[in-house]
C-alpha cells in the first residue's frame, strides 16, 4: 500500500520534473499544481478514450464471414452523462485559473518597484533609486549583452513595463508568468520570490548564479529570440547593497556628471545649444540667465552657478526660465548631493567641449538659435 | 419534377430542348423564363437568390459594424479630437445627401413595386431616378466635401496637412472619416453600376411578375448602403 | 427507416457496372477546348477538382517552408542562414523592383522570421481555410443531397478565381521578398517593419481578398442546404458531412466581413499611417487584436468543423454502423459555430483587461463539451461496428487520436493562470499544430482517400498509402509531441534560435518533420499512380449509403444522377438496407441483437 502511494508520488514527480522547470515564486507553486491537475484531467480522459477505441478496434474488426450485432445508436442517459461529466471537471479547472490570475494580477502592499522598457531587441531596467543593473550577461544567440535583473528574495516585487517601440512580452518561465509590453501604456506584473536563486562554484571557485531566464514572448522582430534578459534572486540586504552599488557612478567629476545627465537629463537638456523641453546646457555657465517672472541671474560667479544647479535639480519649480514650461519633477531622491559638483563640472565643460564652438556668445545658429533665444 | 434532364444550361434557349413543356418564343423574357437547370422551378430558384441576397446583406451590415466598432471605441479614446473634427464638417450637405439617399430609397422600392407589375416603363424611370440620386450623392460628396477637405489638408494620418490647433489626435478623426465615408461611397458606386445593368435588362423586358429576383436583389442592397448611411450621417456630422 | 426498394438496387447495379459512359471527366474535345471547358466550368464537381489541386500544391508549399523552418531550428545556431542568403539574394530581384538598395532581409533572423510568417500565412489562408469545405465540399454537397450544383454555380466559379487572384497578391508579396510579421499580424510591428515596401500591403491585401472567396463559398453552401435537398430529405436525413459543412459556412459568412474591415483598416495604417492601432498617433493596438481575433478564432472552427465533418462519415461508413447520437453530433456542430463567437478574447489574456479575461476564459470551456461531445459519440459509434481498416478509417482513428490530445491541451490555454505560462509558447505552437494538423489536415487526407474512386474513378494502391500513413502518424508524433514539453519548459515560439536546455526537443522535432515529408511524398506517389494506372472504382466501393455512393456512377456523371434521387433510407442505416450499388452478397444484414430487441 504504501509503496504503490510512493511510486505514485514518484510518478507525479517525474511528469512533473519532464514538464515543468523548478519553480521559484509563490504564484509558480500555484499555477504548477493547476497545471499538474489538468495534465492528469487529460491523461485519464485520453486513456479512457482512447483505451475505448482501441479495444472497439481489436474486438469489433471487420471479418470475412462474421455478420455484425445490431446495436444501439443513441441512448440519451449516456449522452447526457459525457457532456455534463467533461462539464463538471472543468468548472473546477476555471474557477482554480481565475484564482491563480486573481493573485498574478493583485500586487500586495509594500512591494519593490523595477521600472522596465522594451525596445528592439533589449530591456532597459531602473530601479527605484534610479540605478541600472551593472551586471551584463550574453543573450542565447551570444550577440549582444543583456542585463541580469537582481532583486530581492525576500519580499514582494513589481516590474511596471513600457516599450519605445513595438509590443513586446516579458516572460519569465520559471515564475510562469508573462505580460505584454506595450508602447504609450503601463502594464505590470508582480511575485513573491520562494527563495534566493541556487548557485554553484565553478573549479576557480568562483560563484555562478543558476539566474532565471527572462525572454520576450511577443514577436518583435528580426533579434526577437535575442531578446532576453536575467532575473537573479539575492538577500534583502545583498540586494540593498547592489542597488546602492548600482547607482554609483565612476570616472572623474566630469565624467560622472555626462553619465548622470545621460541617464536622467538628456531627454530635456541638450549640450548643443538647441532648446528641448528644458534650456540646453551649453554655455549655461557664466551666462545670465532670465526668468519667467522678469527676474535675471548672473551665473558668473562659481558658488551661485553651483546653488542654481542644485536648486535647480531639487526644486525645478522655483526658477522657471523664460520661454519654457514648469516642466521638471524634482530629482530629489534621485540624483545625490554628492555628485551636484559632478553635474556642475559637467556643465562647464560642455562650454568648452570640442563639439561647441569657439565663440562662447554666438548664437547657435538657424532657428534652434531663435527658439533659444529667450534664454539670454 | 419527374423528367430526367441531360443537358441544360443556366439559361436555357427556349425551343432547343424542352422542360417537358414548349416554350412560346412570341411570350417576353420574363414570361418564358424558366428557372436554372438545378432548380425546380422559378418559386424555388426566387427563393434561393433572395435567401443568398439576405446572407449577402448580412455580410455587408457585418462589415460596416466592424467600422461603427472602431468608430465606438476611438470616440471613446479620444472624445474632444471627434468633437473638434465633426465641427469641420458642413452639416447641410451631410443633410442634403440624406434626403437624396432617402429620395432614393422611396424609389428603388417603386420600381421593386413596378417590376412586380409588370410596368417595365415606370420601372426604367424609377430606375434612372435612383441612379440619378446616387450620381447627386457622389457629386455632393466629392466636390463639396472631399475635394475641400483634401485642399485643407483635412487627410488621414501622415498626409494631414492642416495645423493642428485643437486636439493632436484630429488625424484620427479623419482617418475614420475618410474610411467610413470611403468604403460607403464605393457601395454607392457598386450600387449605381448595378442600377445601370437592371435598366438594360429591364429594356429587353426581362422583369415581370414572374421574373423580377434581380430589382428586388439590388433594392435591398440600394436599401442598406442608404441606412448605413443613416447611421453614418449621425455619427460623423452631427454628434458633438 | 423504410428499406430501399429492389427496383433502386437494381437500378443502381444496372448503370453501376456501366464504367464506359460519359462522365464528368470526360473531355470535351481537343486540349484547348478541354481547357477551356475546365476554365470557364461552372460545374461543382469540377471546381471542386480544380481547388483540391491547388490547395494540395499550396500545402506543398507551406510543408516545404516548415521544412526549412525546422532545419534552422535543428540547431541553436543558424545552419540554413547561408543558405538562406543565397535564396533571398534570388528574392531580391523582387525587391529590387521595388527600388530597395539595400534590403533587411540580410540577416539569419529575419530570414527565419519571413519563412515561419510565409509557413503560417500559407498553411492558414491558402490551405487550411479553402481546404475541405472548398474541394470537398464543392464535390460532394450536391450529390450528398441530391441536388444537380450548388445554388450558385457561377458564385462558385467567382470564388475559384477570387481565390486565385488573392493567392495572386500572396504570391506577389512573397516574390517581393516575403514579410516577418507573423501570421497574425499584430501591429504596431506590422505597420512600421519593411518601412518604405509594400510586401505587407500586398500580403494582407491577399488576405482580404481570400476572405471574399470564402465568403462565396459560404453563402453558397448555406443556400444549397436550405433549398436543394432532395424530396424526402428533412434536415436530420442528411449526411453529417453536411452539417459540419454547414455549420462551418455560418462561420464563415458571418466572421469574414470583420477580418475584412480589420485588414482594410491595416492596410490603411501601412499606407497612410492614420494610426488608429499605433499606439504613438493615440490609436490602440490591442483593438487590432481583438478585430483579428474577433474572425480568427471562430476561423479555427471552420477548419474543425468540415474536418469533423469528414470523419463522420469515415467513421460510419468504415465500420457500418450508424453514427451513435446522430441529434447530438448534428447540434454540437451549431453549437460550436454558435459559442465560437464569443470566445476570441483567450488569445489575449496576456493583453487584455482583467473582467474580459474571466469572461473569456469561462465561455472557452464552454465551447470544449460540444467538441468533446462529438469526439466520445465517435469512439461510441465503432462500439459493435464492422471495423475495416481501409486507410481512410486509419487516418478517422488517427483524427480521434490526435485531436483528442490537441483538444484537451486547449484547456490549459483556456484556465487563466496556466495561459500565463503557456502563451506564446511551443505549447501553443503544439495545441495548434495537433487541432489544425492533426486534425484537419489528417481528416482531409483521409477523405480525399475516401472519395478518390468516387472523384476519379481509380482506387489507389491500399498498402502503399498505408505505408505512407504510418509515416504521417509517427512522424506527426515526434514532431509535434516534444514541443508541448519544451513549452511547458518555457520555450517562446517565433524564435530564430533558443537556449541549450531546449535542443533534445527541436531534434526529435526536426527528426519527425522529416518523416512527414517522406509520409507525404509517399501519399502523393501514390495519387499519381493511381491516377494513371489505377484500378477501376466501382460505384460504391466501402458500401456506403449516402446519395453520393448509392445513386452516381464513379467518377459521376455530368448532372450527377441519372435519375432524381429519392431518399428512402437514412445515410447511415447500415442495420437495414444492404448498400445498393455493391456486388451481391458483399454486404449481409446484421443479426438481431440476441435480446431479440430491435433497437432505434
Ligand atoms: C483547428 C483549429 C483549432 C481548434 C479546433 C482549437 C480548439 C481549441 N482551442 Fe485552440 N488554437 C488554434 C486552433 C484551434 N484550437 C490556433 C491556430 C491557436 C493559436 C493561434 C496563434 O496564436 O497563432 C490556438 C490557440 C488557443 C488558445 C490561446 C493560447 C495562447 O495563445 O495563449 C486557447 C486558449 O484558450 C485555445 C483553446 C482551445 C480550446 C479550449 C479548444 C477546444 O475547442 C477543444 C475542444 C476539444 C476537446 C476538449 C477534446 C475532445 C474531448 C474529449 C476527449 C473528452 C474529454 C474532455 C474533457 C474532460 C474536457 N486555443
Ligand atoms: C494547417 C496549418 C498548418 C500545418 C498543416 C502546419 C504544418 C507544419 N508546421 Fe506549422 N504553423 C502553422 C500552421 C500549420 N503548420 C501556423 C499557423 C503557424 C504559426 C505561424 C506564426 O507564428 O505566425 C505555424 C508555425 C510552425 C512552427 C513554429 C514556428 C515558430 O514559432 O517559430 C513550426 C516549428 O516547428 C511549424 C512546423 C510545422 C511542420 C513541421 C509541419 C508539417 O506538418 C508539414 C508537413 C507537410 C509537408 C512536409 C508537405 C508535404 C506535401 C506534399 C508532398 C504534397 C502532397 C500532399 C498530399 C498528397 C497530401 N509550424
Ligand atoms: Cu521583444 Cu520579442
Ligand atoms: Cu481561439
Amino acid at each position: 500500500m504504501l509503496n504503490s502511494t510512493s511510486s505514485h508520488i514518484l510518478a507525479q514527480q517525474f511528469l512533473r520534473d519532464m514538464w515543468l522547470s523548478k519553480a521559484n515564486s509563490t504564484q509558480a507553486a500555484d499555477t504548477d499544481y493547476l497545471f499538474m491537475f489538468i495534465l492528469w484531467v487529460c491523461i485519464v480522459s485520453f486513456v479512457v478514450l482512447m483505451g475505448a477505441m482501441f479495444w472497439f478496434m481489436f474486438k469489433y474488426r471487420r471479418r470475412a464471414g462474421v455478420p455484425t450485432i445490431r446495436s444501439v445508436s443513441h441512448n440519451t442517459v449516456l449522452e447526457l452523462g459525457w457532456s455534463v461529466g467533461p462539464l463538471l471537471i472543468l468548472v473546477p479547472i476555471f474557477f482554480w485559473g481565475l484564482k491563480g490570475y486573481v493573485s498574478k494580477q493583485a500586487s500586495p502592499a509594500g512591494v519593490e518597484i523595477i521600472n522596465i522598457r522594451g525596445y528592439q531587441w533589449n530591456w532597459e531596467v531602473r530601479y527605484s533609486n534610479g540605478a541600472t543593473p551593472k551586471e551584463l550577461k550574453l543573450s542565447p544567440s551570444g550577440d549582444q549583452m543583456v542585463p541580469v535583473i537582481v532583486v530581492p528574495a525576500g519580499r514582494p516585487v513589481k516590474l511596471i513595463l513600457t516599450s519605445n517601440d513595438v509590443l513586446h512580452a516579458f516572460y519569465i518561465p520559471d515564475f510562469r508568468t508573462k505580460i505584454d509590453v506595450i508602447p504609450n501604456r503601463y502594464t505590470s506584473m508582480w511575485f513573491k520570490p520562494l527563495g534566493v536563486t541556487p548557485t554553484t562554484t565553478d573549479a576557480a571557485g568562483k560563484i555562478v548564479y543558476q539566474d532565471h531566464q527572462v525572454y520576450c514572448a511577443e514577436y518583435c522582430g528580426n533579434n526577437h529570440s535575442d531578446m532576453a534578459a536575467f532575473i537573479r534572486l539575492v538577500p534583502d540586504e545583498e540586494y540593498a547593497r547592489l542597488k546602492e552599488k548600482y547607482s554609483e557612478f565612476e570616472g572623474s567629476p566630469a565624467e560622472i556628471g555626462k553619465q548622470i545627465w545621460g541617464q536622467y537629463c538628456k531627454s530635456c537638456h541638450t549640450i548643443d545649444g538647441k532648446a528641448s523641453t528644458g534650456p540646453s546646457w551649453k554655455n549655461l555657465y557664466q551666462r545670465t540667465e532670465e526668468f519667467a517672472d522678469g527676474s535675471k541671474l548672473d551665473l558668473t560667479d562659481d558658488t551661485v552657478f553651483m546653488n542654481y544647479v542644485r536648486e535647480s535639480i531639487y526644486f525645478p519649480q522655483l526658477k522657471i526660465v523664460k520661454g519654457f514650461g514648469p516642466n521638471m519633477n524634482s530629482f530629489q531622491g534621485i540624483i545625490k548631493e554628492k555628485n551636484i559638483p559632478d553635474i556642475a563640472a559637467f556643465i562647464k565643460s560642455v562650454e568648452v567641449s570640442p563639439d561647441a564652438p569657439a565663440n562662447k556668445n554666438a548664437p547657435a545658429g538657424g532657428a534652434e538659435g531663435a527658439a533659444e533665444a529667450p534664454k539670454k | 419534377m419527374a423528367t430526367i434532364d441531360t443537358h441544360n444550361p443556366v439559361h436555357p434557349q427556349p425551343g432547343s430542348h424542352g422542360h417537358g413543356h414548349d416554350v412560346d418564343m412570341s411570350l417576353p423574357y420574363h414570361e418564358r423564363y424558366h428557372a436554372a437547370h438545378h432548380f425546380l422551378d422559378r418559386e424555388h430558384e426566387f427563393d434561393a437568390v433572395k435567401m443568398g441576397v439576405w446572407l449577402f446583406l448580412s455580410t455587408e451590415v457585418l462589415l460596416f459594424s466592424g467600422m461603427f466598432c472602431a468608430y465606438a471605441i476611438f470616440r471613446m479614446l479620444h472624445p474632444e479630437a471627434f468633437v473638434y473634427g465633426a465641427h469641420h464638417l458642413e452639416m447641410h450637405w451631410g443633410l442634403i445627401n440624406t434626403i437624396v439617399l432617402l429620395l432614393s430609397s422611396w424609389t428603388v422600392a417603386t420600381a421593386v413595386r413596378n417590376a412586380q407589375l409588370g410596368q417595365t416603363a415606370a420601372l426604367r424611370r424609377n430606375l434612372l431616378i435612383t441612379m440619378f440620386c446616387g450620381v447627386v450623392f457622389l457629386l455632393i460628396k466629392f466636390v463639396f466635401e472631399y475635394s475641400v477637405k483634401y485642399e485643407h489638408g483635412y487627410l488621414p494620418g501622415k498626409y494631414y496637412s492642416a495645423p493642428i490647433t485643437d486636439n493632436p489626435y484630429e488625424p484620427m478623426w479623419w482617418a475614420v472619416y475618410w474610411v467610413a465615408t470611403g468604403i460607403h461611397a464605393t457601395h454607392v458606386i457598386g450600387g449605381i453600376a448595378l442600377m445601370a445593368w437592371l435598366w438594360v435588362r429591364a429594356g429587353k423586358q426581362h422583369f415581370g411578375p414572374k421574373h423580377f429576383t434581380a430589382v428586388e436583389g439590388v433594392g435591398l442592397y440600394w436599401h442598406i448602403v442608404d441606412i448605413v448611411w443613416i447611421f453614418l450621417f449621425p455619427m460623423l456630422y452631427l454628434i458633438h | 427507416m423504410a428499406s430501399i426498394t429492389s427496383g433502386q438496387r437494381e437500378r443502381g447495379l444496372a448503370y453501376g457496372n456501366s464504367h464506359d459512359e460519359e462522365n464528368y471527366l470526360t473531355p470535351k474535345g481537343g486540349m484547348l477546348t478541354t481547357i477551356w471547358d475546365w476554365m470557364t466550368t461552372i460545374d461543382h464537381k469540377k471546381i471542386g477538382v480544380m481547388y483540391l489541386f491547388a490547395i494540395l500544391t499550396m500545402f506543398f508549399f507551406g510543408g516545404i517552408a516548415a521544412i526549412a523552418v525546422r532545419t534552422e531550428l535543428l540547431t541553436p545556431t543558424s545552419i540554413v542562414t547561408e543558405g538562406g542568403k543565397t535564396l533571398v539574394k534570388g528574392l531580391e530581384i523582387g525587391a529590387v523592383m521595388e527600388g530597395a538598395e539595400n534590403l533587411t532581409v540580410g540577416t539569419g533572423n529575419n530570414w527565419y522570421n519571413r519563412t515561419m510568417t510565409l509557413h503560417g500565412l500559407i498553411m492558414v489562408f491558402l490551405v487550411i481555410v479553402p481546404s475541405v469545405p472548398a474541394s470537398l465540399g464543392n464535390f460532394l454537397l450536391p450529390l450528398m443531397l441530391g441536388a444537380k450544383d450548388v445554388a450558385f454555380p457561377r458564385l462558385n466559379l467567382a470564388s475559384w478565381y477570387v481565390y486565385l487572384f488573392g493567392s495572386m497578391f500572396a504570391l506577389l508579396a512573397i516574390i517581393m521578398g516575403g514579410v516577418d510579421t507573423g501570421w497574425t499580424f499584430y501591429t504596431p510591428y506590422s505597420t512600421t517593419t519593411d518601412a518604405g515596401y509594400l510586401r505587407v500591403v500586398w500580403m494582407v491585401l491577399a488576405a482580404f481578398i481570400l476572405g471574399f472567396s470564402s465568403i462565396f463559398t459560404g453563402l453558397n453552401f448555406l443556400v444549397t442546404v436550405h433549398k436543394l435537398r432532395a424530396p424526402g430529405m428533412g434536415w436530420f436525413d442528411m449526411p453529417l458531412f453536411v452539417w459540419g459543412i454547414y455549420g462551418a459556412a455560418i462561420i464563415q459568412v458571418l466572421a469574414t466581413p470583420v477580418i475584412g474591415i480589420t485588414l482594410l483598416l491595416l492596410m490603411f495604417e501601412r499606407l497612410f499611417h492614420v494610426g488608429v492601432f499605433d499606439p504613438r498617433m493615440g490609436g490602440d493596438p490591442v483593438l487590432f487584436q481583438h478585430f483579428f481575433w474577433f474572425y480568427s478564432h471562430p476561423v479555427v472552427y471552420v477548419m474543425i468543423l468540415p474536418g469533423m465533418a469528414i470523419i463522420n462519415e469515415l467513421v460510419g461508413v468504415h465500420s457500418r454502423k450508424k453514427i451513435f447520437g446522430y441529434r447530438a453530433v448534428a447540434f454540437s456542430t451549431l453549437a460550436i459555430a454558435l459559442i465560437s463567437f464569443i470566445v476570441w478574447g483567450h488569445h489575449l489574456f496576456t493583453s487584455e483587461g482583467e473582467v474580459a479575461a474571466v469572461i473569456f476564459s469561462g465561455l472557452t470551456f464552454l465551447v470544449a463539451i460540444p467538441s468533446a461531445v462529438k469526439v466520445i459519440n465517435w469512439v461510441a459509434t465503432l462500439y459493435k461496428g464492422s471495423i475495416a481498416f481501409n486507410t481512410p478509417m486509419l487516418y478517422a482513428l488517427a483524427f480521434l487520436f490526435l485531436f483528442t490530445i490537441g483538444g484537451l491541451t486547449g484547456l490549459p490555454l483556456g484556465a487563466l493562470s496556466t495561459d500565463l505560462h503557456l502563451h506564446d509558447t511551443y505549447f501553443v505552437v503544439a495545441h495548434f499544430h495537433y487541432v489544425m494538423m492533426g486534425g484537419t489536415i489528417i481528416a482531409f487526407v483521409g477523405g480525399i482517400h475516401h472519395w478518390w474512386p468516387k472523384m476519379f474513378g481509380k482506387m489507389y494502391n491500399e498498402f502503399w498509402a498505408r505505408i505512407a500513413f504510418a509515416f504521417v502518424f509517427i512522424g506527426f508524433n515526434l514532431t509535434f509531441f516534444p514541443q508541448f514539453i519544451a513549452g511547458s519548459l518555457g520555450m517562446p515560439r517565433r524564435y530564430a534560435t533558443y537556449t541549450d536546455n531546449f535542443k533534445i526537443y527541436h531534434h526529435l522535432s526536426t527528426g519527425g518533420a522529416y518523416l512527414l515529408l517522406i509520409g507525404f511524398l509517399i501519399h502523393l506517389g501514390v495519387f499519381i499512380q493511381s491516377l494513371f494506372g489505377g484500378k477501376k472504382a466501382p460505384p460504391n466501393p466501402w458500401g456506403a449509403l449516402t446519395l453520393e455512393w448509392t445513386d452516381t456512377s464513379s467518377p459521376p456523371i455530368e448532372h450527377n444522377f441519372h435519375h432524381e434521387p429519392v431518399v428512402t433510407h437514412g445515410p447511415y442505416d447500415y442495420d437495414d438496407v444492404i448498400p445498393p450499388q455493391t456486388e451481391p452478397g458483399q454486404f449481409i444484414l446484421p443479426k438481431p441483437a440476441k435480446d431479440g430487441k430491435h433497437t432505434h
